[in-house]
C-alpha cells in the first residue's frame, strides 16, 4: 500500500505537467490573436500597431513557444519586467505556475487570476457539489433497483429514459429546461442568475429561498447527464454482483431479500463506483461552462467561456491547470478510498 | 414414519433465450434422516439443478419447477410461497457449495458471514468454526475470505451451512475445488456431522468412487433423469444400468496400472437436445431397436429395458 501510494504520488507531477503542456499548445494552435481581440482598449478605438507590439512583448507572445511555456510554468519570470538573469528589469522576479502564481488577466491587467478564480469557484463549487450529490443520491438506488427489477416493464421505461438522458447533449438539455420551466414556458422557476433583482434587501431566510429557487434548474442541468451515466454503471455492476455465487450463499442462509441485496450485492457493486465518483468531476466542470453560460451564473465555467472568447491565454491556462490539478488529486483520493474499501487490496 | 426428503416426478426447466427446455425430467427419490445419498453424473446431467431445486435457489433466476413434488419432512416445498420457503433455508436446509472462494462474500469478515442471520444466543462464530476443525477459530473469524487457505474457506462454508443445525444438508461437489487429501478430510467432516446430528445428506459429485465410499445409496443421473438408484454396496458389486457400469469402468481409481482407461464412447446429449427413446442409447453397447423408440422408466431402481444381469 505504501509503495503503491508513493508510485501514484510520483506520477502526479509528470501527469500534471503533461496536461499543462497540451493545454498550452492547444490554446496557441487555435486560430486568433489575443492582441487583436475585441474591446482591447475601448477608450482609444482600434489599437495602434505600437499598442499591439507592446502587448505582445509584455506577454512574450513574440517569443518562441518554449520560452512562453517556461514563463507559464515559472518560477522565474521571463517577461521584460521579470527576472534579471533572463534579461528582465528585476521588477517582478517570481511568477509562474510552479511559484503558485497564476498571473494577471490579459484583458484586465490589474485583476489577479487567482483572486478572481477564488471568487468564481465560490459560486461554481457549491453548484457542482449539489449536482454531484444529487446525481449520486438518485443514481445509486435507481441503478440498484434497475438491476434487481431487470426486464420488468417499468425498468425498461427507466432504462430508455436513462439512455436518452445520457445521450442528449448538456447544452440542449439546459436550453430545454430554460424553455420548459422558465419565463417563456411554465414560469415555475427563475432561469437567470443566482439571485433575483433586489435580493440584497431580502431577509436571510427569504434570500436563501431565492438562492435555492435559482439553483434548481442549473443543478438539474448539471446533474442529469452524470446521473444517467452513473445509474447505468451502478446497474451494470449490480447485475454482475447479483450473479455471484455469494448472493446464493446469502439466500441459502434464509436472509430476507432486502439484506441479500443491500449487504451482499450492493456493497460489492459500489466498489467500482468509488472511482466513478471522481470521473464525473471533469464532466461537472465541463458542464458548468455550458450551464453557467446559459443560466447567466458568474462562476468559473462562465469565466472560462469568456476567456475562450477573448483568447485570454492566461485565464484559460489557469482554469485548466486548476481543474487538472483537482481531477488528479481526486483520482488519487478515489484510488486510496477504493483500496481502503476493498479488503482484498487493504489486506493484500 | 415418512422419509425426511421425498421427491417425485420433479421436472425443472431452464431458459435459453426465449425458449425453455427441461433440465430435469421425472426425477424422484427418498432420503431418510441420517442417510447419505450421493448423486453422480457427468457435467450437465442435471445433478446441480436437482440440488438447487430443493431450496429453489437456481443459479439462473429464469429456471423454474414445472411439475412434481418435493416434500421435506412431509411438507410440500414445490409451490410454497417464497417467504415461507425462505424461512426453511438455513434452518431446515443447509447448502455447501463447490467453490468456497466464490461462495463467500469477499468484502465481509468470515465470522460475520458464518453467524449472519442467527439469533443472538446461537451466534457464536468461534464455536461454529471450531466445530468444523478450524485450527485458529478466532483468527479465521476476523479474517476476510481471501486471507484463508482453500481448505479453511471450505471449512468456513461448512460451518455456515451447519450453523442452524438443518435437518437436510445439500452439498454440491464440495471437494472438487480442493486437492484429494483435503477433499477427503472435508468429506469425512461433512458425513461425520450428518451422522452425528442425524441429518440427511445429499452429496452431488462427478466422482463415482467417492460416492461409493461415502454414501449409503447412490443415484446415477444421465441427461436430466435418474437412470439407476441403488445402495452403494449393490452398485459397486453389480451395476444394472449400462451407463452405471460404464461410469464404474471409467473410474481411474478402479483402472489397474497398465490397463486401458475405459472411456465411454460418444458424448452426453447437449442441454435441451430432445430425442425419443433412451437418452443413453446412442452410446450404449446393449442398445436395441426398442431403446431408440421407447423411453425406459425407472422401475425397481433401474431405467433400462435390458439391464445387466444380477449375479446370483
Amino acid at each position: 500500500m505504501g509503495a503503491y501510494l508513493r508510485r501514484r504520488l510520483a506520477w502526479l507531477l509528470p501527469s500534471f505537467l503533461g496536461i499543462t503542456l497540451i493545454v498550452f499548445l492547444a490554446v496557441r494552435l487555435a486560430p486568433g490573436d489575443p492582441a487583436l481581440r475585441e474591446g482591447f482598449d475601448p477608450s482609444s478605438g482600434a489599437p495602434s500597431a505600437a499598442d499591439l507590439e507592446r502587448f505582445r512583448s509584455e506577454h512574450l507572445l513574440d517569443r518562441p513557444l518554449l520560452v512562453q511555456y517556461l514563463h507559464f510554468l515559472g518560477p522565474f519570470d521571463l517577461s521584460p519586467r521579470g527576472q534579471r538573469w533572463f534579461g528582465g528589469s528585476g521588477e517582478h522576479p517570481w511568477s509562474g505556475l510552479l511559484a503558485l502564481d497564476l498571473g494577471t488577466e490579459f484583458r484586465r491587467p490589474h485583476v489577479h487570476i487567482a483572486q478572481e478564480l477564488g471568487r468564481r469557484l465560490a459560486v461554481t463549487a457549491p453548484l457542482a457539489l449539489c449536482a454531484g450529490l444529487f446525481a449520486f443520491a438518485i443514481a445509486i438506488p435507481l441503478g440498484a433497483w434497475s438491476a434487481v427489477r431487470r426486464g420488468h416493464k417499468r425498468e425498461r421505461g427507466v432504462a430508455l429514459l436513462l439512455f436518452t438522458l445520457h445521450s442528449i447533449p448538456g447544452f440542449w438539455l439546459a436550453l430545454l429546461l430554460v424553455l420548459g420551466f422558465g419565463a417563456s414556458g411554465l414560469s415555475w422557476l427563475p432561469v437567470l442568475g443566482l439571485h433575483s433583482a433586489g435580493a440584497s434587501e431580502l431577509s436571510g431566510w427569504e434570500w436563501t429561498l431565492d438562492l435555492v429557487r435559482h439553483s434548481i434548474l442549473p443543478v438539474l442541468a448539471l446533474a442529469l447527464g452524470s446521473l444517467a451515466y452513473l445509474a447505468r454503471q451502478v446497474r451494470g455492476s449490480m447485475l454482475e454482483a447479483l450473479a455471484q455465487e455469494y448472493v446464493i450463499t446469502a439466500r441459502s442462509k434464509g436472509l430476507p431479500e432486502r439484506v441479500v441485496i443491500l449487504r451482499h450485492a450492493l456493497r460489492n457493486a459500489l466498489l467500482p463506483t468509488i472511482t466513478l465518483a471522481v470521473m464525473i468531476l471533469p464532466a461537472l466542470v465541463g458542464g458548468s461552462v455550458i450551464v453557467e453560460t446559459i443560466f447567466g451564473i458568474p462562476g468559473m465555467g462562465r469565466y472560462a467561456y469568456e476567456a475562450l472568447l477573448e483568447r485570454d491565454y492566461a485565464v484559460i491556462q489557469a482554469v485548466t491547470a486548476l481543474s487538472a490539478f483537482v481531477t488528479l488529486l481526486a483520482l488519487l483520493f478515489a484510488d486510496v478510498c477504493y483500496a481502503w474499501a476493498d479488503p482484498r487490496i487493504r489486506h493484500g | 414414519m415418512s422419509a425426511l426428503l421425498e421427491i417425485s416426478g420433479l421436472c425443472v426447466s431452464h431458459a435459453r433465450g426465449t425458449q425453455r427446455f427441461l433440465a430435469l425430467e421425472q426425477v424422484g427419490f427418498a432420503l431418510e434422516a441420517g442417510e447419505v445419498l450421493a448423486v453422480v453424473g457427468e457435467s450437465g446431467s442435471g445433478k446441480s439443478t436437482l440440488l438447487a431445486s430443493i431450496p429453489r435457489l437456481f443459479a439462473d433466476p429464469e429456471s423454474r419447477i414445472e411439475a412434481g413434488s418435493i416434500r421435506l419432512a412431509g411438507r410440500e416445498l414445490a409451490g410454497l410461497p417464497e417467504d415461507q420457503l425462505r424461512a426453511l433455508r438455513g434452518s431446515s436446509i443447509g447448502l455447501v457449495f463447490q467453490d468456497a472462494q466464490a461462495a463467500l462474500n469477499p468484502v465481509l469478515r468470515v465470522g460475520m458471514q458464518v453467524t449472519e442471520g442467527l439469533s443472538a444466543h446461537a451466534a457464536d462464530a468461534l464455536a461454529l468454526l471450531a466445530r468444523v476443525g478450524l485450527p485458529e477459530p478466532a483468527r479465521a473469524a476476523a479474517a476476510y475470505p481471501h486471507q484463508l487457505s482453500g481448505g479453511m474457506r471450505q471449512r468456513a462454508l461448512l460451518a455456515l451451512a451447519l450453523a442452524r443445525r438443518p435437518k437436510l444438508l445439500l452439498a454440491d461437489e464440495p471437494t472438487s475445488a480442493l486437492d484429494p487429501v483435503l477433499g477427503r478430510e472435508i468429506l469425512a467432516l461433512l458425513c461425520g456431522a450428518a451422522e452425528r446430528e442425524g441429518m440427511g445428506l445429499v452429496l452431488v459429485t462427478h466422482e463415482i468412487g467417492l460416492a461409493l465410499r461415502h454414501a449409503q445409496r447412490v443415484a446415477v443421473m444421465y441427461a436430466g433423469r435418474i437412470v439407476e438408484i441403488a445402495s452403494a454396496a449393490e452398485l459397486a458389486r453389480q451395476p444394472r444400468h449400462p451407463y452405471s457400469a460404464a461410469l464404474l469402468a471409467a473410474d481411474p481409481a478402479r483402472t489397474r496400472r497398465g490397463e486401458r482407461f475405459a472411456a465411454i464412447p460418444g458424448s452426453a446429449p447437449a442441454a435441451g437436445e430432445h430425442r425419443s427413446g433412451c437418452a443413453f442409447a446412442p452410446r450404449c453397447a446393449r442398445a436395441r431397436e426398442r431403446c431408440t423408440r421407447e423411453r425406459p422408466l425407472l422401475e425397481s431402481g433401474c431405467a433400462c429395458f435390458f439391464p445387466l444381469e444380477v449375479r446370483p
